[in-house]
Parts: C-alpha cells; sequence; structure tokens
C-alpha cells in the first residue's frame, strides 16, 4: 500500500511539472512578439555613410519622425492625397489632436452596420510582405529566390503604367496589377482572395511605402550637402528636417497626387484601329524597321526573331548562366555581379534601373506582363516601361495609328510565329488550323511582299 | 489494468460519438454549397423572410380611416430604405456571378418595391390610399416569390446542408459514409473485444497463465473477414472511379477551357468564338473558373511548373496537374452558385494562395453573356465598327511625306 501511494504521489509529481513544462512554452508563445520595425535604406549602413554616424542617424530620425519607425506605430504625413488621409493603412487610428484610438470602419454598398477594417497594413504583411519586404524594398524572405525580382517600391518607379515613361501610377494600374497579377512572373493574381476593399487598403500601402522610401532616397542625396559633424547638432537636424519637408509637399507628394488625376492617364492619340492582315503586316515592317519612313529599334533588344535576343542585350546564354545555374546562393549577389562585369566589358545591357537583371520580353510566347488587353500594349508602346530600356514611342511616331499597327502585330505574333521567322509556318492541322487558316496564309504574304519592296 | 481497460473504452465511446455526430453536423467536414454561397443565400432568405412581413405591414394600411400615423410612416420609411439596401447587395451578388440573371431581376424588382413602398409612404401621409398600398404589396409579394424561387433553385428543401451537389460528390459521399460505417462498426468491435478481454483477462492474484498456440479457427477468421471487406470495398467503389476518372466514360463534348496550373495560381483559357483553344481570340481569366448547371463538363488540365492539384471540395473533384501532361477533368454540378478551385497538392511558399473563384451559371445564356462580356473586356479599346473605307484607310502606310 505504501509503494503504491509513494509511486501516486511520484507520478502526481511529474505530472504537476508536465503541466508547469506546458504551461510555460504556452506562455513562452504568448509573450510579446519582436516588434517588426522598418528597414531604412541598405545605403545607410553601407561603407557610404560608415564614416557619417552623424548622418545616418540624422536621416533616418527624420524619416522615422514623419513615416513612424516601425509599421505598427506608422504615422501619415499631411498631403500625401491617400484616401480619408491615409486612415485605410490601419485598423486603428489615433485622430490627430486627440487620445482616442479608435477603429478604421467602412460600410459596404448595401450594408447597415459599417464593418471594421482591417487595414492596408495587417494585408500587406499577410500577402506582400514576404516578397516586397516590411518597408516595401522587395527584399523579403522569398525575393532572393524569384525572377523577376519582386518590386522595390521605395523608387516610386512602377513599370505597368497608364502614365507617360517615369510618371507614377494612377491608382487603377495598381488596382489592375493586384488584382490580375503579372504573368509571366512571381507576382500572383489576388482578385479572387481579396475583397475589393481590400485591395483598395493595399494600393494605399503600397503608395505609402513608395512615399517613404522616396522621402529617405531624397535625403540620402541631401544629406551629402551636409558636412557630418552639422548633423550632430539639433540646429543642423532641424535645418535637414525642413529640407526633408520641403522635398515631401513640394515634389514627391505632388507627383502621386498629379497620377490621382483622370488627366495623367494616356489616351490613344487615335481610335484602334482593326486587326487586319494589312495593319499586322505594317507592324512587322515597324518593328523590323524596314518600313520606308520610321525606323524603330526594336530589333536591337526584341531581337529579329521577337525572341528577346537583340544585339544591345547580353546573350541569353550567358545571362541564363549568371541569373539561374551559377546563382547557387541567390542572397549572395556574387553571381549578378559578374554578370554584370561581363555586361559592362561587353557594352551590353543586362538589367533594370533597379539593377535586377532583366531580359527584353520574347514577344512569340503570348506571355504579356502589364495585361493582353490591346489599350496595355498600346500602353507600353506609346508610354514606355518606366524603370527599363523600353521607350516611349509616342514622339518617335508621327502617324498615331502606326501604335495601333504595333499592337496588332505585338498580339499576332504568338498566333503567327511565320511573321519573323517564315520557317515556323504552322501546318494548317489541328486545333490551331482554323486561325491560321483565317488570317495566317493571307498576312505572310502581304508581310512578305511588304518586307521585299522595302528592301 | 481497470485504468487501461477503462481508458480504452471511454476512448472507444469518444471516438464512436465523434464519428457518429460530427460528419452530420455543422459545416466543418467539406466545405458545403451553403457556406461558400452563405451572404448571399442570407441576402435572399432576408429578402424571402422581411418583404413577406413588410407586405403584411402595408396591407393593415390598406383601410385607415385618415392618414396614418407617424410611427406607420416611420416603419415604411425603413422598409423603403431596406429595400434600397437589398436592391445594392443583389446589385453587388450579380456581379459576383451568383445567379446573375435571377439575382439581376430581383435586383430590377426590389428597386421596383422600394419606389412602390416610397409613394404609398407619400399617399398615406395625406390619407388613406388603398390603391397604391395595393401596388406596393404587389411589388414586395412579387420580390417575395422570386427571391423564394431563386433559393428553391440552389438550395433543396430541409435538405442536408451538405447535400451533394454533383454527380461525382453523390458516388463519393455515398462511398465515404459506407467507408465510415464499416470501419467505424470495426472500431467499436475492436475496441469492445480489447475492452472485455483486458477486463476478463487481466492478472489477478491467484491467477496462472495459460500457454498457448493460438486458435487457427479465430485466426482464419479475423483474416479472412477483413479480406473480403477489402475485396468487397475494392469492387465496389470501381463504378465511382471509372465514372469520374476514365476517358472513355466521359461523355462527348468539347473541353470547356484549358486550365493551367502554375506557382500559385490557376491561368484558364476559353476557346473565343471559333470554339478552338489555342487561336488567338481565345479568352485568358487568372483565378476564375465558369461553367454551367446540369451539363458535364472537361477542362484540359496541365502544369507550367511543378505538381498542383486541381480541387473543386464542394463538387468533390480532385486530379493532379502534372508537368508535361494534359489531363482531361470531367464534373458537374446541379447547383448555380459560387464554388471554390483549390490546389490541394503542397507545391511551394505561397501553395495557400492558389485559389480561384468558380461560377456555375445556371443556363448556357447566362455563360454565353459572361464570355461575350469577358471578351469584350479583353478586346478594350474595340475596333472602330468595320465600315470597309475607314479599315482601308488605316491600312494604307503612310508616306514619308505626311509632314
Amino acid at each position: 500500500m505504501g509503494a503504491w501511494r509513494h509511486r501516486r504521489q511520484h507520478r502526481q509529481r511529474w505530472l504537476g511539472l508536465l503541466t508547469v513544462g506546458i504551461g510555460a512554452i504556452a506562455l513562452a508563445g504568448c509573450s510579446e512578439p519582436e516588434p517588426v520595425l522598418f528597414s531604412h535604406d541598405a545605403r545607410l549602413s553601407g561603407e557610404e555613410f560608415a564614416e557619417k554616424p552623424n548622418s545616418r542617424r540624422a536621416i533616418e530620425t527624420i524619416v522615422d519622425e514623419m513615416f513612424g519607425p516601425s509599421p505598427a506605430l506608422l504615422k501619415v504625413p499631411e498631403g500625401t492625397g491617400l484616401p480619408r488621409g491615409g486612415r485605410r493603412l490601419a485598423g486603428l487610428v489615433r485622430e490627430p489632436g486627440s487620445d482616442q484610438v479608435v477603429p478604421v470602419t467602412y460600410r459596404p454598398p448595401g450594408a447597415e452596420q459599417p464593418v471594421r477594417l482591417e487595414g492596408g497594413q495587417a494585408l500587406y504583411h499577410r500577402h506582400c510582405l514576404h516578397c516586397h519586404g516590411v518597408s516595401g524594398d522587395g527584399q523579403g524572405p522569398t525575393a532572393p529566390f524569384l525572377y523577376p525580382r519582386p518590386r522595390d517600391y521605395r523608387r516610386g518607379l512602377y513599370k505597368f503604367t497608364s502614365t507617360d515613361y517615369g510618371k507614377k501610377p494612377t491608382r487603377d494600374d495598381l488596382r489592375r496589377t493586384i488584382s490580375n497579377g503579372i504573368d509571366g512572373t512571381s507576382m500572383p493574381a489576388f482578385r479572387a482572395q481579396l475583397e475589393p476593399i481590400e485591395i483598395e487598403q493595399l494600393i494605399d500601402y503600397v503608395i505609402f511605402l513608395s512615399l517613404r522610401g522616396e522621402v529617405e532616397r531624397a535625403l540620402i542625396e541631401e544629406a551629402s550637402f551636409f558636412a557630418d559633424e552639422d548633423l550632430a547638432g539639433e540646429e543642423g537636424m532641424e535645418e535637414l528636417r525642413l529640407i526633408a519637408e520641403d522635398l515631401a509637399q513640394g515634389v514627391i507628394f505632388p507627383n502621386w497626387r498629379d497620377a490621382m488625376d483622370p488627366g495623367a492617364v494616356v489616351q490613344p492619340l487615335s481610335p484602334r484601329v482593326a486587326s487586319t492582315p494589312e495593319s499586322i503586316a505594317r507592324g512587322r515592317d515597324l518593328f523590323l524597321g524596314t518600313s520606308a519612313d520610321v525606323k524603330l529599334e526594336c530589333v536591337g533588344c526584341h531581337g529579329a526573331s521577337g525572341k528577346g535576343d537583340g544585339n544591345s542585350w547580353i546573350d541569353p546564354e550567358t545571362f541564363n548562366r549568371y541569373v539561374f545555374l551559377e546563382n547557387h546562393d541567390p542572397t549572395d549577389r556574387g553571381a549578378l555581379e559578374k554578370l554584370r562585369e561581363i555586361a559592362e566589358q561587353r557594352q551590353r545591357r543586362w538589367g533594370d534601373d533597379w539593377g535586377d537583371p532583366l531580359r527584353p520580353a520574347d514577344l512569340n510566347r503570348g506571355v504579356y506582363k502589364g495585361g493582353r488587353r490591346p489599350i496595355d500594349l498600346y500602353w507600353r508602346i506609346a508610354t514606355g516601361i518606366t524603370g527599363t530600356p523600353m521607350p516611349a514611342h509616342v514622339t518617335t511616331l508621327r502617324d498615331p495609328d502606326d501604335l495601333w499597327h504595333l499592337v496588332n502585330f505585338v498580339l499576332a505574333l504568338p498566333q503567327q510565329p511565320e511573321l519573323l521567322r517564315p520557317d515556323r509556318a504552322r501546318r494548317p492541322t489541328g486545333s490551331a488550323a482554323a486561325a491560321t487558316a483565317a488570317a495566317g496564309p493571307g498576312s505572310g504574304a502581304t508581310a512578305g511582299s511588304a518586307a521585299t519592296a522595302s528592301r | 489494468m481497470k485504468a487501461w481497460s477503462l481508458l480504452f473504452g471511454l476512448t472507444a465511446v469518444i471516438a464512436t460519438a465523434a464519428f457518429v455526430y460530427a460528419p452530420f453536423d455543422e459545416d466543418w467536414w467539406l466545405p458545403s454549397y451553403r457556406a461558400t454561397n452563405a451572404e448571399a443565400m442570407a441576402t435572399l432568405e432576408e429578402i424571402d423572410a422581411r418583404s413577406g412581413a413588410l407586405a403584411g405591414e402595408v396591407e393593415a394600411m390598406r383601410d385607415l380611416g385618415g392618414p396614418a400615423s407617424a410611427e406607420q410612416l416611420e416603419g415604411l420609411d425603413s422598409g423603403r430604405r431596406w429595400l434600397a439596401r437589398q436592391a445594392v447587395r443583389l446589385g453587388m451578388m450579380a456581379d459576383q456571378g451568383f445567379l446573375s440573371e435571377r439575382s439581376r431581376e430581383l435586383q430590377s424588382r426590389a428597386a421596383l418595391a422600394s419606389e412602390a413602398v416610397a409613394s404609398a409612404r407619400e399617399a398615406l401621409g395625406i390619407g388613406p390610399a388603398p390603391a397604391a398600398v395595393e401596388e406596393a404589396v404587389g411589388a414586395l409579394e412579387g420580390l417575395r416569390e422570386r427571391a423564394e424561387a431563386a433559393i428553391a433553385s440552389v438550395s433543396e428543401p430541409g435538405g442536408s446542408l451538405r447535400a451533394p451537389i454533383s454527380s461525382a460528390a453523390r458516388q463519393i459521399d455515398h462511398l465515404y459514409v459506407l467507408i465510415l460505417v464499416i470501419t467505424g462498426l470495426t472500431f467499436v468491435g475492436v475496441m469492445g473485444a480489447m475492452v472485455v478481454a483486458l477486463w476478463r483477462f487481466g492478472a489477478k492474484p491467484g491467477r496462472k497463465a495459460v500457454y498457448s498456440h493460438g486458435s487457427l479457427k479465430v485466426e482464419i477468421a479475423w483474416t479472412v473477414i477483413p479480406g473480403a471487406i477489402l475485396v468487397f470495398l475494392a469492387l465496389y467503389q470501381l463504378r465511382a472511379w471509372a465514372d469520374i476518372k476514365f476517358k472513355s466514360s466521359y461523355p462527348d463534348v468539347a473541353p470547356l477551357a484549358e486550365v493551367t496550373a502554375r506557382q500559385f495560381q490557376w491561368t484558364i483559357r476559353y476557346p473565343g468564338p471559333d470554339g478552338q483553344i489555342g487561336t488567338g481570340d481565345d479568352l485568358h481569366t487568372v483565378n476564375d473558373l465558369h461553367f454551367v448547371k446540369g451539363q458535364p463538363t472537361i477542362i484540359r488540365l496541365k502544369s507550367d511548373d511543378v505538381l498542383h492539384s486541381f480541387f473543386l471540395p464542394q463538387l468533390r473533384i480532385k486530379q493532379d496537374a502534372v508537368p508535361g501532361m494534359d489531363i482531361p477533368v470531367l464534373f458537374d454540378a446541379d447547383k448555380a452558385g459560387r464554388f471554390e478551385l483549390l490546389c490541394a497538392e503542397l507545391c511551394g511558399w505561397g501553395h495557400y494562395k492558389m485559389r480561384a473563384q468558380v461560377t456555375v451559371h445556371e443556363t448556357q445564356d447566362e455563360f454565353d453573356e459572361w464570355l461575350a462580356r469577358s471578351l469584350e473586356e479583353q478586346d478594350y479599346p474595340p475596333p472602330p465598327a468595320s465600315d470597309p473605307d475607314g479599315v482601308a484607310a488605316a491600312a494604307v502606310p503612310p508616306g514619308p511625306g505626311v509632314e
């Protein structure tokens, strides 16, 4: 009996210890997580600022004052032009001049009661952060493994816009990108994942991160005009603070507000031209530079066969070797540096303005990153692709219809590979026969004769 | 020993209860039709319930001696506001593709009813207005009837929340329940036998252990009986497997679309007006699958990169997408509405994002209208109307001296 009781006591003690252990683990799991902070531009922690601790501290302090030190404590400066003064960025808001923290609400159409918004910040952290990073630098944990690399918002440059080259995207452009994703890249479509109001909140947050990044970049430039000692004291800080305010209110915010103006969208100069064999042939001549009147440089990048292997770019083999095959550790930029060196040596292009590897589009694949609507392709050709060497053609082409001829050609090329590669003419068999039989031979013939004529 | 046998006994009882009650109770087992369409269904049910009540309220004001009381007018006002809100909700339902034709019709009826109630309120504020009341009641009754019909078209009265809504679902759910019953009974039986054995043959002071070579009869029995059950299941399920997976048993219909899985989305390509997939007039969508209720539908499943799995949980259809293969998948649905298409094969870090909307249209016309509208959107801006002069003018390359 005594032994039994002893054993029971023993067991109870073990049970007690186990409970305490599980409890401790559970409590540890519930403890406050490490606060996520906005990261600052990598240049600030790099060589450039190694000898300038005061400049670095001043820039970081001013950016944090303006936009908040962390996503959880973000601040929205006046004049950003964000809807509802940027209230949709967060789920809880402290109104200016008040100590009360109130939830942000939204009344869906047809609903009786307003519902609480999660806030762009929370949605971004769930859906976007792992690629685009906490501060929108395109350096999330999964980013190094992707090609093309995720967008770095901090330059405020976006590729697929309906506005002029180098200009900010409209909300509609960002909405399209988030809803439909970017074909041919790792950017997925979020339309089925998110409610329309959630997409709006994300757009707000993406713009917010751009504003923050642009102010930071501008400050880094400005700080180079200061001696480091000048920024040690409050006086120099105050001066830099004023400059930051000026830049933000005078240049950076207005640029984004301008994009919200409906007039910012580039409207086609002429109504759409129907996709006839003649139009496609004219587009082909323009593409190849064989037209008598206008000379375009499409072939230099996209190649004579439209495969994206033009002579101004580094050849595909070398590109693939350093971007994919030799890139054993994608977190290390060594292989890309090597590619850059080789490209510079041979005086070829290899990347985009963000310093990421890039190839001109293979037009034969029918993959259109910025959307496959004719208007999307029109914008790509007419206004170029911001941040890449794809230039705007709206001023190069005298006849506005030429833009539509090019659009028609680009849309037809995947279906009619013989336009650029006569050896690839499809035999009229199989499922593609109908289309080729209808448009192919005729257009092929016209294209051929037009090419010979211009030669 | 008694503690152990009690533990086993308790496990058996709890597990049995879980098996018996859980799958037939709430919606956690598999996403049901009702769960996916919860919001739209709630709207329809609310309209069904409240427009009837509102009609009664209005009806009561037909034979008033004088102008209606402030309280009654307030009731009409809130009813009108409610109707206007329902019209907005119905419009959103139609946009999302939930019974788009019916939703559109209900939307216009709700708007009409809202107007009728508003004019009844106007008239009743002045004096008795039997004609206006009559009209409002009529509009509300019409709205209620159509809402009821819409509900009836998507859910069976008194049916289980998870009533199978496709041919495959009927076969698979039947097999699921059958296998669940067989394994459940076996589980309970084995647990019971174990409890009895532990209880009866446990160590007792003064009892000696018995040495035994075992019993051939019992061994044959417990080999042959499970074997027979397994053989029965293997043969019994052949029909379902053949119907769902064998190409030779597929009906002779043209593929609805080509679904290509890629990390991490479903890109879907529908044939355009020429009926051929792979031509220039195709419709390309991302994460948006549409088909028609009650029609056997075949898609061609491909993968761009790694293994994915095409999973329609409500329709109980699952098929792996294999790179390099073109796999036809057959399914159908008895109910119109919105469903989910999920990836059911861990395909990478974004696997959880790989979710698409499935819209089942009630009629072929509804589907055709969606297809035409989407094609129009994809071809934005439309080329100018085909007047031969315009085309000819556009086709002439401008000469060098245009300036």
